[in-house]
């Protein structure tokens, strides 16, 4: 037999032996272990390129900082204002529970996780972070960002390190509402490329802008996470529920630190 | 020949760490990150013997498996066809000499075969219910021309470095 069929006939059968020890899940400690262990040896990588990276964007943004520079100061006035209303507001809610006797949401309890690893092709996006079982981790847990932003939910879960489906990749559904509680439905992702808020009764109020978020039921999600705001709805009489696209609340593709939410 | 398995290891090591970083640190507009692995299995394919080729392939696909998102297996056969269907290209219809016009086919092959390489695997895969299908933009679109173009900058440059050390390797 030439030497070329019996490379390709052993290559195969080493490819089936490591599916199916993957499949038996035996090969998850040797890829946990392997992912620790780039994650330690790739932060000279990371460093170089990071640097490489910020010196490049300076260079391309240097024109826009100025212009940048006023709309953030801008919105800072804004949002300075909103937090003392806010704030002014959460004081009288805490009086207000407290004087009708009404259980407050617990204080949830976050496991800060880093970004080890990416899959460019799969854009279903399945990121590895740097935590897992020993950290507390648990499959099923959702994954926030600044304290409130859902991004997705854990899949998968090993000794130190998890893998976590961003909420845009098709098999995430999520229920959601818009804060005034004026549209219900379903949140699906759209395999990686975006968001759909579905299943919204046609006398449901929506409008682009609006923010949506979980709305807890089906106790998967907690409720009140922010999940985006719709961009574009699509609504025909000849259906009998409305849609519409969400713009997800951050850039998914470039999640950097993460928090798993325990409940 | 043990020193030479030696070297290419490192070489392989510092590669694969490079790009994992690479995908990270560039995340957002990762089509415009070359594709390090894939290079180095396409100058790998040029250089060596169809044993070799298949293996460092293989080895490449197993690094890969680390941070894939797909079931396990799509990253090491997608590797493995591309290296071999390098390997036969251009011990057939090219020459192994990477003249300009030879390393434009030959990158712009390997970046189109490896995505159709996935892509068929996870459709295979998905066919048995084992993991979700992902459609066929999601691996080959407008970007890949990019990635095209970004992997025959890095190309010449990696060639060379690989070419230093296989000179270091024989002394």
């Amino acid at each position: 037999m030439p030497r070329v069929w019996v490379h390709s006939i052993i290559a195969f059968l080493v490819l089936l032996a490591l599916i199916f020890l993957s499949v038996s899940g035996v090969l998850a400690v040797v890829l946990d272990g392997g992912r620790k262990t780039v994650e330690f040896l790739q932060i000279p990588f990371v460093s170089i390129l990071l640097r490489i990276k910020i010196f490049f964007s300076i260079i391309f943004s240097v024109r826009d900082l100025s212009r940048q520079n006023d709309i953030l100061s801008r919105q800072v006035q804004e949002l300075t204002s909103q937090v003392a209303v806010l704030e002014k507001a959460g004081q009288e809610n805490r009086i207000l529970r407290d004087a009708l006797g009404f259980e407050t949401e617990g204080k949830s309890n976050l496991v800060p996780a880093e970004v080890i690893g990416l899959d460019p092709f799969n854009l279903e996006r399945q990121i590895t972070l740097n935590r897992g079982r020993r950290q507390g981790v648990e499959e099923g847990d959702p994954v926030v960002v600044s304290g409130n932003i859902l991004v997705g939910a854990v899949t998968a879960v090993f000794g130190e390190t998890s893998q976590m489906q961003v909420i845009t990749s098709a098999s995430m559904v999520v229920n959601a509402e818009s804060p005034n509680g004026k549209a219900t439905g379903v949140v699906r992702g759209e395999h990686g490329v975006g968001l759909l808020f579905d299943l919204i009764s046609q006398s449901d109020v929506i409008k682009t802008g609006d923010k949506v978020i979980t709305s807890g039921l089906g106790g998967l999600f907690p409720k009140n996470l922010l999940i985006g705001k719709i961009g574009e709805v699509r609504t025909s009489s000849s259906e009998l529920f409305q849609k519409a696209n969400i713009i997800p609340a951050v850039d998914i593709r470039s999640l950097k630190v993460v928090f798993v939410l325990k409940k | 020949m043990k020193s030479q398995y030696f070297y290419l290891l490192i070489f392989l090591i510092i590669v694969f760490l490079t790009n994992a970083a690479g995908v990270q640190v560039f995340s957002s507009k990762v089509f415009l990150f070359p594709e390090l692995l894939l290079l180095a299995t396409l100058i790998f394919a040029l250089n060596f013997s169809f044993g070799e080729t298949l293996w460092f392939a293989f080895g490449v696909g197993f690094f890969a498996e680390l941070f894939s998102g797909s079931f396990f297996g799509g990253e090491i056969v997608a590797f493995v066809c591309t290296g071999l269907l390098v390997y036969f290209i251009t011990r057939n219809l090219t020459s192994q000499h990477t003249s300009f016009l030879t390393a434009v086919f030959v990158v712009a092959l390997a970046s189109v075969s490896f995505a159709l390489g996935l892509y068929a695997y996870n459709s295979l895969i998905a066919i048995f219910n084992l993991t979700q299908y992902i459609p066929f933009g999601n691996f080959i679109s407008t970007r890949i021309f990019w990635t095209i173009l970004v992997n025959l900058i890095v190309f010449y440059p990696m060639t060379f470095i690989f070419k230093v050390l296989q000179n270091e390797r024989s002394i």
